[in-house]
């Protein structure tokens, strides 16, 4: 291997790790998925610096050049990485599916009790707090969306009915009143939550 | 509903706003059919004066049947999330519903209730409590600590504090605490990120508390996950947490 081989795979190494670094400092990058990166790049500068290593893996493989052990390398652990990201890829589209599934299914089970014939009888009874009740929970989801940003829409399907210490939670559909009570306390906590400044934050 | 919590003796007190300290205890379950009845019941009926919630982690068994059929409080996460998120999810909902403290509880029964009433008040000085197996007892020179003694050590080269329980799921967090773990990214209820945050300036307390072996059911860390977590576990706190960008603790 020559010294400006070496040179240059020492570089491109440190840039790696500081790429690497600055997409954790911006919150673009789990911390579980970096470390890949991190010791790819300490390997290659180790062998940069001790060459000696190379050599003797591409004498026992019987490859001519070092520089050509170092390619193999590369690509084959690259191949892994690719491999391992193809499971994580499978993996998440599941997820996301399951995911699909129960908010598809959670939204025809609360179109199917508003949009049953006993509901609009009831509804014509509760119409006024319906329509209170719609308004909170417009402003919920707004406030949601701000604290979570995209995933305010997976929180609601999550979040349940406040007050607790008593056994059940009380779904929302049963007393529009119950949910409009809860909606507003909800809006409160959420907007002092974001007000005492939730911690420290990260800028993205 | 208020006059209800203020008759409860065991719980903290906030000297300055003589307001009772309302707690979470936040449970993440997955696949812990067997253990988790024991754990809830104990919670209702011994400590009712904490609010609790279990979160069913995507279980494949018949966890989030149990929780329903005796009513325990309940957030059903879809699809597996991991310990992480299952806590996080927990820590959302804590937020959300305007708790002053959280306590991340494991669901398979070791961790032990009565402490929570050692560990809230230490919440006055500190941001984190963590319920420690070692603070007065003599951590034993295991194999089994090894991998909780190599991370105690990387811990204190990067910030030269000591934690002698890193590795403990037993940790309560202040508002502040809760709202960062909450909605922020790389924040694990783990010990990295406990180490990042002692290096901003946040202040993490141990208190003596003892634990139970699991009682059934299998634990989800066997030797090959032992050794992964704790390599991971080191390089973040040693390469990567002390490059973090720093975000001030007030």
């Amino acid at each position: 291997m020559t010294f400006t081989f070496r040179v240059v795979l020492i570089v491109v190494c440190a840039l790696t790790c500081w790429y690497t670094l600055r997409k954790i400092r911006k919150s673009q990058m789990q911390i579980e998925d970096s470390l890949f990166w991190i010791i790819l790049s300490f390997g290659l500068a180790g062998i940069s610096i001790f060459p000696r290593a190379a050599e003797y893996m591409a004498e026992m493989l019987g490859i001519l050049s070092p520089a050509n052990f170092v390619f193999l390398a590369v690509i084959f652990l690259l191949l892994m990485k690719v491999f391992t990201l193809t499971l994580k890829y499978s993996q998440l589209e599941e997820k996301l599916k399951r995911l699909v599934q129960r908010l598809t299914i959670e939204e025809g089970k609360r179109r199917g009790r508003e949009g049953s014939s006993d509901a609009v009888r009831e509804g014509e009874k509760e119409s006024p707090a319906a329509a209170a009740l719609d308004s909170t929970k417009v402003k919920n989801e707004e406030s949601t969306e701000m604290i979570c940003g995209g995933g305010g829409r997976l929180l609601t399907v999550l979040k349940t009915a406040p007050g607790l210490g008593r056994p059940a939670l009380r779904p929302l559909q049963s007393g529009s009143e119950t949910g409009a009570a809860s909606a507003r306390t909800d809006t409160e906590a959420v907007q002092q939550a974001a007000g005492t400044g939730g911690g420290p934050h990260e800028s993205r | 509903m208020p006059q209800y919590r203020k008759q409860y003796v065991n719980g903290c007190r906030n000297e300055r706003e003589g307001d009772f300290m309302k707690t979470l205890i936040i449970i993440p379950a997955y696949n812990e059919a067997e253990n988790i009845k024991t754990v809830v019941d104990n919670l209702i009926q011994n400590y009712p004066q904490y609010d609790y919630i279990v979160v069913n982690d995507g279980s494949r068994d018949e966890t989030k049947k149990i929780c329903e059929e005796n009513h325990y409080n309940l957030l059903d996460c879809p699809v597996n999330l991991g310990l992480a998120g299952a806590v996080q999810t927990g820590l959302l909902y804590a937020c959300e519903n305007g708790y002053d403290a959280a306590l991340q509880f494991d669901g398979d029964g070791q961790h032990q209730p009565q402490y929570i009433a050692d560990m809230l008040p230490a919440l006055q000085e500190a941001d984190i409590v963590i319920g420690s197996r070692f603070v007065t007892e003599k951590k034993p020179k295991t194999m089994r600590m090894l991998g909780s003694n190599v991370i105690q050590l990387c811990i204190r080269l990067t910030t030269r504090e000591r934690i002698a329980d890193p590795t403990s799921g037993m940790r309560l967090f202040n508002r502040r605490m809760m709202g960062a773990f909450a909605h922020n990214m790389n924040y694990g209820p783990e010990p990295d990120t406990v180490s990042y945050l002692m290096r901003c300036g946040a202040r993490v307390r141990e208190v003596q508390v003892e634990m139970k072996e699991r009682e059934a059911g299998e634990s989800y860390l066997n030797l090959r996950r032992s050794m992964e977590y704790m390599l991971r576990m080191c390089l973040s706190i040693i390469f990567i947490s002390r490059f973090r960008k720093k975000v001030k603790i007030v």
